[in-house]
């Protein structure tokens, strides 16, 4: 058969390249569909552990695109055993291709407190020298025209801790809203107010039919399903990749079928009674993404502290159970690490239920950011960082990559992002500092290997000479020494 | 361009034609030009040190050469329980299946309408033969999408005909049009529906009104989803150590696709469904019944054309109705029609092995034109050949040219690709430039055909290939381009004149046909006869079997099922049982683990 052989490397890059097909249709209608922008951004307390919940498969070899960073795809990782690791569960799998990983990054700031990491920018309790990414993106999309009912919605269970979260962004002095607690009857009044007072939404538009549009999107899904089902060779993947991009190029040409759902503000069920914490993140999360689809809220910081459906209450319990876990390095608690990933992954699936005018998932027209304090249990590492991003920015973020930025500034994910957005380089530096975050001159010691081997999406510090959090000058240097280093973005996912 | 330019260019044009499609075989051999003049106008022995050189050093059989065969001079590597192990790849229907799919869905009416026609024949092409030339990328999809709107539209349109179709939808989309509709889409993906499928099928008829139009887009999203035009193996259920067990659909369609070329049939869907198509036993019932139905015995005259690569008839040359008095026009139809009927009647009425397919003598004289060519009387019914007729490889299909002159490379380049499975590369053509300096003293007007092709690759870097090519042509000089019987070789002019004859020498020393000895032929019924029971022309069949009916290269992890027909065609298994055991062994049963990492 002509379908010759290729070497890894090839490979990999046809992959690479081929992994970013399934998003054509969406970057077709995106550019005709960005009425419904939006940015979440999920910090979590602690925990980005690292080995034994987000151990990545190794047998899937990089990509080297340049000195620092590589990539494979996520498809591939997945399709090793059906997931990418132990918290990233075969659950994930729909939203690969429109998700991207950037791990081994480093923070070059000179603390390593909670109230700094969270953003990245090193903000210094709120005063620091760079707005938070929420906030700038909210500016932006406001600059664009968008003028949400709900501005910059914060989403915190746990009130003990609201106060470290509110130094962990920068929001200059607008005052920033309180914890869903506080929000949810605001919210809730909103979207009734938008649903015409019901509480069960307004009647949808008649539907233009649309059959071979709707066909379209179908047998899209049909590859979609088949391609991401973890059960073809890599050589079928690309194969049958390769027919998605032909069916894209169809699909962009094919009116988009007819959806009922543009305006319609649709309330979601009350919060019932007792509800344990999953409930409780769930129901936010079905508020938050009607508000998106109603166009009353585009900008939202949720902050993901609690551990499962019972653990980690952040209103009766207090702050200590948190800490005691964060600093306890029981790493053997996947299911908690799980448990915060499915919350996200809730995000992607309600985004992705919800559609565009163009019928096409509110997913795309945005993106979920999802980040850590920490890279890992137990210790304040300043290595090992790692930012997960759902959704492709209204098109403009190449996805379905983990990207490895070869202990680079974890500013450089934060920039990629807000020039997704369409921010300037400019506008990112508002405050008047060069790049986003601090750069600290203390060195630390930045090794990302355990024996040699890179075998976990975080960043080891088992290495005993990044106990003391000492910096690496070597490394420092060479990724804050100039202006052109602390401005570069991982520029190979930017449409 | 000078004359002498133009003398070496036509030689050189001659050499290429000769030598069509291959280049250096191998390693040279240690024979010099010098050592040959000796000897070269001589006949067969100009090649003897040669071939006793390459009988050290036969040519390549495994060297990845473009016919990607396996080595047919050794028995297959076979390793206790590796059966499945190889590495098989998800596959597109071959526009061969996926016609054939949409005739068993919509009726061959529907395929062959006019309208279609025009679509149709953008389809990839199959190669005929060559496997290694399928194109396993999608099929264009634009072009899928267009033939199936306007075959739905066709169908659509006549209510009996869709209601034949899609039973109870010719008004509107009932509950019972509904299941009818999943019902053909079950057939149409060669397997029942998964709960997803079944549901996102019924909600996209639901979400569009139920409407006709709707129901006609989603048939037309069943035929475009990747699970009707790829072969796709997905069950995972059941897994042991690095294979995993084909589901009974699967094997269902591995048998209808291999045996027929169609999908599976009611019968053998009923036999997956009802737990009948898990043991050797079952499988075996089903593919004796598939292998000799209407559809399994066109199946095999189609293998029978990709084995010996012979997609279409060739008509002699017109020179013909000189010699023998009958027309060139249509002949070659005629004798395709010969050759059907003869493996026909050696497969399905004989049930005849190996050894018959090369030597039975039976022909088929059905009409004059070829009871003509033939030597015998007209006759609608087998006839008993004198003797020199024998087997799939001396009828005239095989043997007409197109030319005046007998094409003695292509002839035994034919026998060593097709009935040995030597992988034989394609002409170096600065090699054929240099041969065809000098050459100018050997023109056909006065040299034996055999005479100037012995002239032409006598060179060390000609005879690496040239030595296991040339005798097998050699020995078919009994045949006149035309496809008959010849006792002397005669030279036309381009009007039709006879210039010149020869007397015709048809015995070599050796057939080269290397790990089986020194092998003399003194015509081409000694060949026939000899290959009749050659284990490498076995073992070349096994492959050629494995590769039409998979539409893929065995790879050396399909040892053990090629050994299995090996081992039929040895022990004087009938061609039809030997067409089963092909896809009913142990590896009908197992697939491979995917390679997920790209490597």
């Amino acid at each position: 058969m002509k379908y010759s052989m290729m070497n890894r490397r090839m490979f990999l890059q046809g992959a690479g390249s081929l992994l970013a097909i399934p998003f054509l249709p969406s970057l077709v209608r995106a550019q005709t569909a960005s009425t419904h922008p939006f940015f979440v951004i999920v910090p979590m307390r602690e925990c980005f552990d690292r080995y034994r919940t987000w151990s990545l498969n190794k047998s899937v070899g990089y990509t080297q695109l340049d000195t620092e960073t590589k990539e494979r795809s996520l498809l591939q990782l997945a399709s090793m055993d059906g997931r990418i690791s132990e918290i990233l569960h075969a659950g994930w799998n729909p939203y690969l291709d429109k998700m991207n990983m950037f791990t081994h990054l480093s923070m070059y700031s000179s603390s390593n407190l909670h109230s700094e990491t969270v953003m990245g920018c090193a903000d210094n309790r709120g005063s620091g020298p760079f707005f938070s990414i929420d906030y700038l993106i909210r500016n932006k999309l406001k600059a664009q025209g968008f003028n949400p009912a709900l501005d910059l919605l914060q989403i915190n269970f746990q009130s003990s801790l609201f106060s470290d979260y509110t130094r962990l962004s920068h929001w200059g002095n607008e005052k920033r809203a309180g914890s869903i607690y506080d929000n949810a009857y605001q919210l809730e009044q909103k979207i009734l107010s938008a649903a015409g007072g019901t509480g069960g939404g307004t009647t949808p538009p008649p539907a233009t039919q649309n059959f071979k549009g709707k066909m379209v999107d179908a047998v899209y899904d049909d590859y979609r399903k088949v391609i991401n089902s973890g059960k073809l060779s890599a050589e079928d993947r690309i194969r049958l990749t390769d027919a998605m991009d032909q069916w894209s190029e169809i699909q962009g040409r094919t009116p988009a079928s007819t959806v009922t759902q543009v305006g319609v503000c649709t309330m979601p069920s009350k919060l019932k009674a007792n509800a344990n914490l999953g409930e409780q993140q769930r129901h936010a999360i079905d508020l938050v993404t009607a508000a998106i689809n109603c166009g009353i809220l585009r900008v939202v910081n949720h902050g993901l502290i609690p551990l499962g459906d019972n653990v980690g209450d952040s209103r009766e319990e207090t702050e200590i159970e948190n800490h005691e876990y964060a600093h306890a390095n029981r790493t053997s608690k996947v299911e908690w690490g799980v448990w915060r990933a499915d919350v996200v992954r809730y995000y992607a699936e309600r985004l992705t239920a919800l559609k565009d005018e163009t019928g096409k998932p509110l997913l795309d027209s945005g993106m979920v950011m999802w980040t850590s304090e920490y890279p890992g249990f137990g210790l304040h590492q300043a290595h090992g960082r790692t930012v997960i991003t759902v959704g492709g920015a209204g098109g403009r973020m190449k996805t379905g990559y983990h990207v490895n930025g070869g202990n680079a500034p974890l500013s450089r994910a934060h920039i990629t992002i807000m020039k997704a957005y369409g921010l300037s380089q400019a506008e990112i530096e508002s405050k008047g500092e060069v790049g986003f975050g601090e750069y600290s001159t203390r060195p630390y010691t930045g090794d990302i290997h355990y024996n040699g081997v890179e075998w976990d999406i975080m960043a080891n510090n088992l290495n005993p000479k990044n106990a003391d959090f000492s910096f690496d000058s070597k490394g420092h240097a060479k990724f804050t020494g100039s202006d052109v280093e602390k401005r570069k973005a991982f520029t190979s996912y930017l449409k | 361009m000078g004359s002498k330019r133009v003398k070496q260019f036509a030689y050189g044009l001659v050499c290429a034609v000769l030598v069509a499609s291959y280049t250096h075989c191998g390693r040279p051999f240690e024979t010099t030009i010098g050592a040959n003049n000796q000897t070269s106008l001589g006949g067969v022995n100009n090649t003897s040190s040669a071939a006793d050189d390459a009988r050290s050093n036969p040519p390549s059989t495994n060297n990845g050469g473009n016919t990607g065969y396996l080595n047919t001079s050794k028995p297959f590597a076979c390793i206790s329980g590796d059966p499945g192990l190889s590495a098989k790849k998800a596959r597109r229907l071959s526009k061969y299946e996926l016609l054939n799919t949409l005739e068993d869905l919509f009726g061959s009416a529907q395929i062959s309408n006019s309208s279609l026609s025009s679509k149709i024949a953008l389809l990839k092409a199959d190669p005929i033969g060559d496997v290694d030339a399928f194109e396993n990328q999608v099929e264009s999809l634009d072009s899928l999408l267009s033939i199936y709107e306007t075959l739905t539209t066709n169908v659509f349109a006549n209510s009996t005909t869709l209601n034949s179709i899609l039973n109870g939808c010719s008004t509107s989309v009932t509950a019972s049009c509904r299941t009818a509709f999943l019902a053909f889409a079950a057939k149409a993906l060669r397997r029942p529906l998964d709960s997803t499928e079944t549901s996102s099928h019924s909600a996209f008829l639901a979400d569009n009104g139920n409407t006709k139009e709707a129901l006609r887009y989603a048939v037309i999203r069943v035929l475009m989803s990747p699970a009707f035009h790829q072969h796709l193996e997905m069950d995972e259920s059941t897994v042991v150590g690095t294979r995993i067990k084909v589901s009974p659909y699967e094997i269902a369609s591995r048998l209808a696709y291999g045996l027929t070329g169609y999908p599976p049939d009611a019968t053998l869907l009923n036999a997956a469904s009802t737990g009948q198509l898990v043991t050797l036993d079952q499988a075996q019932a089903q593919a004796q019944r598939l292998v000799t139905s209407a559809r399994g015995k066109a199946h095999f005259q189609r293998f029978m054309i990709h084995w010996f690569r012979k997609a279409t008839d060739t008509d002699p040359d017109p020179i013909v109705q000189t010699e023998l008095g009958i027309s060139p026009t249509g002949l070659g139809a005629e004798a395709a029609e010969e050759f059907r009927r003869f493996t026909d009647y050696v497969v399905y009425q004989k049930e005849g092995d190996f050894r018959s397919l090369l030597t039975d003598p039976t022909i088929f004289p059905y009409t004059t034109r070829l009871a003509t060519l033939m030597g015998t009387s007209q006759s609608t019914s087998a006839v008993q050949s004198a003797g020199a007729r024998q087997g799939i490889l001396l009828r005239p299909m095989m043997t007409i040219s197109s030319g005046k002159l007998t094409n003695i490379v292509n002839r035994g380049l034919m026998i060593r690709r097709q009935m040995l499975c030597n992988n034989i590369p394609r002409p170096n053509l600065a090699v054929i430039g240099d041969r065809s300096t000098g050459l100018a003293d050997f023109p056909h007007e006065k040299f034996a055909n055999r005479t100037v092709v012995t002239e032409i690759t006598k060179s060390t870097t000609c005879m690496s290939c040239h030595a296991s090519i040339n005798p097998m042509g050699f020995v078919m000089e009994s045949f006149d381009p035309f496809g008959g019987i010849r006792t002397k070789e005669k030279i036309w002019n381009d009007k039709g004149q006879v210039v010149n004859e020869f007397a015709i020498d048809t015995a070599i020393d050796d057939l080269n046909i290397y790990a089986e000895g020194i092998l003399p032929a003194a015509n081409p019924v000694d060949m026939v006869q000899t290959l009749s029971k050659s284990e490498t022309a076995m073992r070349c069949m096994s492959q050629q079997l494995f590769r039409y009916s998979r539409v893929r290269l065995p790879a050396e992890s399909d040892g053990c099922s090629l050994n299995t027909v090996t081992d039929a065609l040895r022990d004087g298994k009938s061609i039809k049982d030997v067409m089963i055991h092909n896809l009913v062994n142990e590896e009908l049963f197992w697939r491979n683990i995917p390679k997920k990492d790209g490597v």
